[in-house]
Order: structure tokens, then C-alpha cells, then sequence
């Protein structure tokens, strides 16, 4: 049986060594080149989209602690307002003593052209800095507050 | 002379190819275009097929080269890339047969090929399905081991020795 067997391989081996060898369709190499250049500029612009995508993701991370509560964008009145009330809302709870009186002085002032501006009728581009203003002395004086600093060195 | 896998790529050519140099590449077409083309019509049986096959090893083989450590041939690497491509081909499509070694034979009766057509290799090679063509061809003339054909079929070493066998039980009885 294992004779027959390698008999029937030999004698077939033989046989498959008679096979004619044919070529390729001589414009095939061109067909290659052309499909291999396609594939290329497909892969430069899937490249291309990719590096757009990532630059773009990249701005949106970098963007985002701007747009955190914490740090509002500049025109953007109505953030900067409600900032204002929770920062005043924790200075009168903080309030024993009168607090730095030029810092006061400034608030009462901010307080006045805020006034105004409402009354002007004035639109966002002119209230967000007002409001920021506003934020920001409120800031001051709550970390100026006696109450603030006794807090302060508490925590330490 | 050898105009086949056996052809030996010389450092030169390899390393401009690696670089993704396009005369290079076409140098290697020019040697090694006709054994991958003859590999995959004896497999596939049809022209436009192998064709397609010849297609896909050169740009695969474009894309990789740059990582072609020089461990084998550069011959038996392409040729390599050649079987894979070809048995893709014969396992993704249906036309070109069954999997199952009872249907690979049955589609093709005993006794069909002419007395004078059974003096062609040809001819003879055509007799069987794409499947067991694969296994011979491979076997007998590219050298593969049923653990190799095995792991190209993704399946068992008795599937292609099964197949193996009964293909040249038939080819030597059609050449008596």
C-alpha cells in the first residue's frame, strides 16, 4: 500500500514537472503601480483627517479649562453674574469686620457703572467685564476678611 | 536557469526596495511576477484570478518589505506570501469548492478527462478542484509539509494528507 502510494507520488510528480509555465498580462506592473498609488494617497489622506481630528481634539482640551466654572469666558456676563452672587453670598457670611476699605470703595464704584450700564440698557460685551470686576474685588475681600484668614491658618 | 521562488534577490535591490524605492520594486516584479503568477493559475485555474492574487502579493509585499528581516530567501518569503494569497482566495470564494475532502472529489467523477487529454500535466492538474490543486501543487513541486498545509487550510494534518492521497491516487491512475 506505502509502495503504491509513492509510486502514485513519483509518477505524478513527474507528470506536475511537465507543467507549461505561462506569464502574467505584460500591463499587469502598471496595474500594480496604479493600484500601489492609490492606496498611497488614500493612506496620506486618512493620515491627513487623522492629524486634522488629533489638532482639533488637541484645541478642544487645550479650550477646556476655559470653559470651566471657574474661569468663565470674558463675554460671558451671565456666568460672570452668578459668580459675582456666590462670592458675595460667602463675604457676608464671612463679614465680621469691615474688610480692606479701598477694595469696598472699588465695589461700591463697580456696583454704580453696573447700575448704569443696566440702565443704558448696555449688552453682554460691556457687563461680563463689568461682572468679572465685580468677582474679583468680592474675591479680594473675602481673602482679606479677618474671618477668611482664620479659616486660613486653621487648615494649616 | 531558474526562473522561479528559487531566484536569489541580490542585498542591493533589497535594501533600495526596503526604502520603498519604485525601480526596485519593479526589479523584484521582474524576477518574481511569473512564479507567483504560475502558483496561483495552478491553484486557481483561471487567469484573472491569479492575476488578482499576483496584484495583491506585490502591493502586500511594498507594504512589508521594510520589514523583511532576511531570516529565509527572499524567494521562499514571496512565495509564502503567494500560497497565502492564493489559498485566501480558495477559502473566501465558493466557486472555487468545498471544504469537506468527500465534496472536493465528488464535484470531479473519476474517469472524466480523455484519453488524449490525460497526456496533458495540464489538463490533469485541471481534473481536480482548486482545494486538493492547492495541496498538490504545494506538496509536490513547492515542497510544504502537511503541518504547513495544515496551518494554511486551518485544519487538521490528516485533512490534507486525506485530500493529498486521493489526489494522487487519482492523478496516477488518469496517467497509466
Amino acid at each position: 500500500m506505502q509502495t503504491d502510494s509513492t509510486a502514485d507520488a513519483a509518477l505524478v510528480s513527474a507528470r506536475l514537472r511537465e507543467l507549461p509555465e505561462f506569464d502574467p498580462d505584460p500591463g499587469l506592473w502598471h496595474r500594480i503601480e496604479r493600484a500601489r498609488g492609490r492606496a498611497l494617497r488614500a493612506r496620506r489622506q486618512r493620515r491627513g483627517w487623522i492629524a486634522g481630528a488629533l489638532a482639533a481634539t488637541l484645541a478642544g482640551v487645550a479650550a477646556l479649562p476655559l470653559m470651566q466654572p471657574g474661569q468663565p469666558s470674558v463675554d460671558d456676563a451671565t456666568v460672570w453674574q452668578q459668580r459675582s452672587a456666590v462670592l458675595e453670598s460667602e463675604w457676608q457670611a464671612l463679614q465680621r469686620a469691615p474688610g480692606d476699605l479701598r477694595t469696598r470703595a472699588e465695589l461700591m464704584m463697580i456696583d454704580k457703572a453696573l447700575q448704569s450700564a443696566y440702565d443704558r440698557g448696555a449688552d453682554t460685551t460691556e457687563l461680563a467685564p463689568l461682572w468679572k470686576q465685580r468677582s474679583e474685588a468680592l474675591r479680594s475681600l473675602i481673602n482679606t476678611s479677618d474671618d477668611h484668614q482664620a479659616v486660613a491658618v486653621t487648615r494649616i | 536557469m531558474n526562473s522561479g521562488f528559487g531566484q536569489e534577490l541580490d542585498a542591493l535591490t533589497l535594501e533600495r526596495a526596503r526604502r520603498g524605492d519604485g525601480r526596485a520594486h519593479a526589479a523584484i516584479y521582474a524576477r518574481y511576477a511569473r512564479a507567483c503568477y504560475n502558483l496561483a493559475l495552478r491553484i486557481l485555474g483561471e487567469p484573472a484570478a491569479a492575476e488578482d492574487v499576483v496584484q495583491d502579493v506585490f502591493l502586500r509585499m511594498m507594504d512589508t518589505i521594510g520589514g523583511f528581516r532576511g531570516d529565509a530567501p527572499f524567494g521562499a518569503w514571496l512565495k509564502r506570501m503567494a500560497a497565502n494569497a492564493s489559498i485566501d482566495v480558495v477559502r473566501r470564494n465558493r466557486r472555487f469548492g468545498a471544504e469537506d475532502p468527500e465534496a472536493v472529489f465528488a464535484a470531479t467523477a473519476d474517469g472524466s478527462i480523455d484519453r488524449e487529454d490525460a497526456v496533458d500535466a495540464w489538463a490533469l492538474l485541471m481534473s481536480l478542484s482548486p482545494r486538493a490543486r492547492a495541496i498538490l501543487v504545494l506538496h509536490q513541486l513547492e515542497g510544504y509539509t502537511h503541518k504547513e498545509l495544515a496551518d494554511l487550510f486551518g485544519q487538521s494534518e490528516s485533512y490534507s494528507k486525506s485530500i493529498l492521497a486521493r489526489a494522487l491516487k487519482r492523478l496516477a491512475g488518469e496517467s497509466h
